[in-house]
């Protein structure tokens, strides 16, 4: 087992030249297949591999209802699967076998929140966990080979999110969404009047936060996000409070002493009902897509201006993942959508309602 | 490694066909019987569902709300015609806006098809925001004749039902359509406001008639925005459970709050106090919602088709008993809100409707396999 220091000497390092060449070799040469989380008819939960033809490659039985799916940078055609919040498990799935390589179970007293990063030299796996007698959300560092933790890092939060890291940089970047849970009341919020939600950035070189960015308005939880290539970060939002405020649907922070609220119309974002579910940047057309399926819309969003641009109708639409310059939506009907096709071209799964995000991993 | 499985497909085909079997056998029968051999796809069901729904609920639901809009659109002309109007004139307007209000109560629920883009035109509520006030005062001040068009440029806060509820049931008397001193201002702005619900309500209409942009078309057959008829009945359960919800949540929870006198003011209509009135008529559209409006309704699906008669039943019994604890109520809810006994009655409503929204996500929508906003209503 790594100790700290050999930790924060690994994720010191960028991406390296050997693992990118691996990596860009396999993307070259291999199907790009996405993955996502889904749940069937009888209630029974999996996640599920398929191609960009609709065909299901392979999907594997889960303890519970997943959430994230991260693609394994150095294993193609693999990912790790999180249990959705409060759920104590997360997968290492082989998607080409169709078999679970690795179980891990969150430690006593904690808890997943359904996403995480890897390291930028894939060795470590950086989990968003809530130590709940604490109630505390944690960074929760993992060796990537055997999934043993090595270190805990405090997120200064409450119902941390998604994660992601900053391009180039051993930053990672943390929604802290705000909302206090506690498995023995699994769905419920336990503190929307007191929520603090806050966008942070925490050093893992020496586990402390950067700094917190926060919403004049507390009830806005933000959940979700995504991080261009020159690190600009858009963040999802999930509105705590009374339905009828018109709230914005996201923000956006590139630097600056305070976060950028995404601008549209009262009228636009009405109908979204306050809820973003995935960030994607797409910068192949300088755009953020943003899916709002209390909204059943898929909303676009200039990159550069934080100006909404235009939506696209899908009923439930949840997930969202960039694969071989194509924009792919899925959603809880069991479709698959390439937005970036003219006419968007569309695709139906049998008895399978995909849970809210998506990812794209190189397949064999 | 634990126990997990791995699957394709067809295996997970094979294990959904498995789980949905029905059926249980009887060792203790002797009379041959002859297998019922369904003679129709459940996407056919769906489809008569949906033809019967569209038929004797949705369509005779817009008719009548275009009627009714027109006829508070003439009471409004009518009344401000007048050069000395009375009370029993202003009554009178206050009926055809009650009775356009119950006509759209009825059909509140559904969120497909041409009125998705003018819901919160016709009626914006909960308004947190006072957007309804604020609407009103900029129209006031408005120095040109204020006309339908106009207003349907606004905010959509100043459009609909609740900005006419508004000037007709104002909280200060002395800005009340008898006895303002802007009063001709206020009897401009709301016939503006009725012959824009004319023209929102006649548009929906025209748009649902096989005469106008034929719609019906596209939700019985499961075609347009729909990717099959199964997937339109999902989208009208959905909004069947959402509406199950604010009137639960929204219409009765919050206002009743914990305590007498409640919260009236949180109330669908605290000026007009017509919420109770209202809530009956959602609970009702909840019958028709089920039995598409006595035609080929899920009860006949779930009876005949599906041969899951106690899900049918318990169904049933559900609506029925929400209906019959909201039935013992009449009148005032601002009073029934600040009366024990009738407080009891609420809380039992509430208890009622939880029951309906339990077993229609559990088992209801389980035997029919029916999907209900996966993301939307449990995402995360």
């Amino acid at each position: 087992m790594l100790n700290r220091r050999q930790f924060l000497l690994g994720t010191s390092a960028v991406l390296g030249a050997a693992s990118l060449a691996a990596f860009f070799a396999a993307k070259k040469t291999t199907p790009a297949w996405l993955v996502s989380a889904f749940s069937n008819g009888q209630q029974q939960h999996f996640a599920g591999a398929f191609d960009l033809n609709g065909q299901l490659i392979n999907a594997v039985r889960l303890p519970g209802r997943g959430h994230g799916v991260l693609a394994h940078p150095s294993k193609p055609g693999h990912a790790i699967v999180y249990a959705r919040r409060p759920g104590d498990f997360l997968l290492e799935v082989d998607f080409i076998n169709g078999v679970v390589n690795h179980h891990v179970s969150a430690e006593t007293g904690y808890h997943f929140f359904g996403h995480g990063a890897f390291s930028h030299d894939g060795q470590h796996l950086m989990s968003v966990e809530n130590h709940f007698a604490k109630s505390c959300g944690e960074i929760v560092i993992r060796d990537a080979l055997n999934y043993q933790v090595i270190e805990h890092y405090d997120c200064e939060g409450i119902g941390p999110h998604e994660c992601k890291l900053l391009p180039n940089s051993n930053t990672l970047v943390i929604a802290n969404g705000g909302i206090k849970t506690h498995p023995n009341w699994p769905r419920k919020k336990l503190n929307l009047e007191t929520m603090s939600p806050a966008l942070s950035y925490l050093d893992l070189n020496n586990g402390q936060i950067i700094d917190h960015f926060r919403l004049d308005n507390h009830q806005l939880s933000i959940r979700h996000l995504d991080i261009s290539s020159s690190g600009k970060v858009v963040a999802g939002l999930q509105y705590q409070g009374p339905k009828s405020d018109i709230v914005p649907l996201a923000i956006s922070h590139h630097g600056q002493s305070q976060l950028s609220i995404l601008q549209a119309s009262d009228d636009t974002l009405r109908p979204l009902n306050q809820y973003a579910a995935s960030v994607c940047i797409n910068e192949a057309n300088n755009q953020v897509a943003i899916s709002c399926p209390r909204g059943d819309q898929v909303t676009f969003w200039d990159l550069d201006t934080d100006r909404f641009s235009h939506k696209v109708a899908i009923r439930d639409v949840a997930g969202l993942s960039i694969n071989q310059r194509s924009l792919i939506a899925t959603n809880g009907k069991g479709q698959s959508w390439d937005l970036s096709a003219a006419p968007n071209t569309r695709h139906a799964f049998n008895d399978i309602r995909w849970d809210n995000h998506l990812t794209t991993l190189n397949g064999m | 490694m634990k126990n997990l499985s791995t699957l394709t497909v067809s295996i997970a085909l094979a294990l959904c066909l498995t789980a949905c079997g029905g059926g249980s056998g009887d060792d203790t029968t002797v009379t041959p019987t002859t297998p019922i051999t369904p003679t129709t796809t459940i996407e056919e069901e769906f489809g008569s569902y949906l033809t019967d729904l569209a038929n004797n609920h949705i369509m005779p639901g817009y008719q009548d709300f275009n009627q009714q809009s027109i006829a508070f659109n003439q009471a409004a002309q009518s009344f401000c015609s007048l050069t000395n109007a009375t009370d029993t004139d202003l009554d009178t307007l206050k009926s055809a806006w009650l009775s356009n209000n119950h006509s759209w109560q009825n059909i509140q629920w559904l969120k497909v098809g041409p009125v998705v883009d003018m819901l919160f035109r016709i009626q914006l509520w909960p308004d947190s925001n006072s957007a309804i006030d604020r609407a009103i005062a900029t129209h006031l001040l408005e120095p040109d004749t204020i006309t339908a068009e106009l207003i349907a440029a606004k905010n959509v806060g100043g459009q609909g039902l609740p900005a006419a509820e508004s000037l007709l049931y104002p909280t200060d008397t002395s800005d009340d359509l008898l006895s303002s001193d802007i009063k001709e201002k206020r009897c401009e702005l709301i016939t503006a406001i009725a012959q824009n619900l004319e023209n929102m309500s006649t548009n929906i209409n025209n748009a649902w008639q096989v005469s106008g942009d034929n719609y019906v078309n596209t939700l019985i057959t499961g075609t347009g925005e729909f990717s099959s008829k199964q997937d339109a009945v999902e989208e009208l359960i959905t909004n069947w459970l959402e509406q199950i919800e604010k009137v639960k949540d929204e219409k009765i929870l919050i206002p009743l709050a914990d305590e007498a006198p409640g919260l009236a003011t949180l109330a669908e209509h605290s000026l007009s106090d017509q919420s109770l009135a209202s809530i009956k008529i959602n609970i009702a559209s909840f019958q028709a919602l089920y039995d598409a409006g006595a035609g080929h309704g899920f009860d006949n699906i779930l009876n005949d088709f599906v041969e899951q008669q106690s899900v049918a039943t318990s169904m049933q019994e559900k609506i029925t008993s929400a209906q019959t604890a909201i039935d013992l109520l009449e009148g005032s809810y601002s009073d029934a809100l600040n009366n024990e006994e009738k407080r009891l009655i609420l809380e039992e409503v509430i208890i009622k409707l939880r029951e309906l929204r339990d077993l229609f996500t559990a088992e209801f929508v389980q035997v029919l396999d029916l999907n209900i906003g996966f993301n939307s209503n449990d995402g995360d």
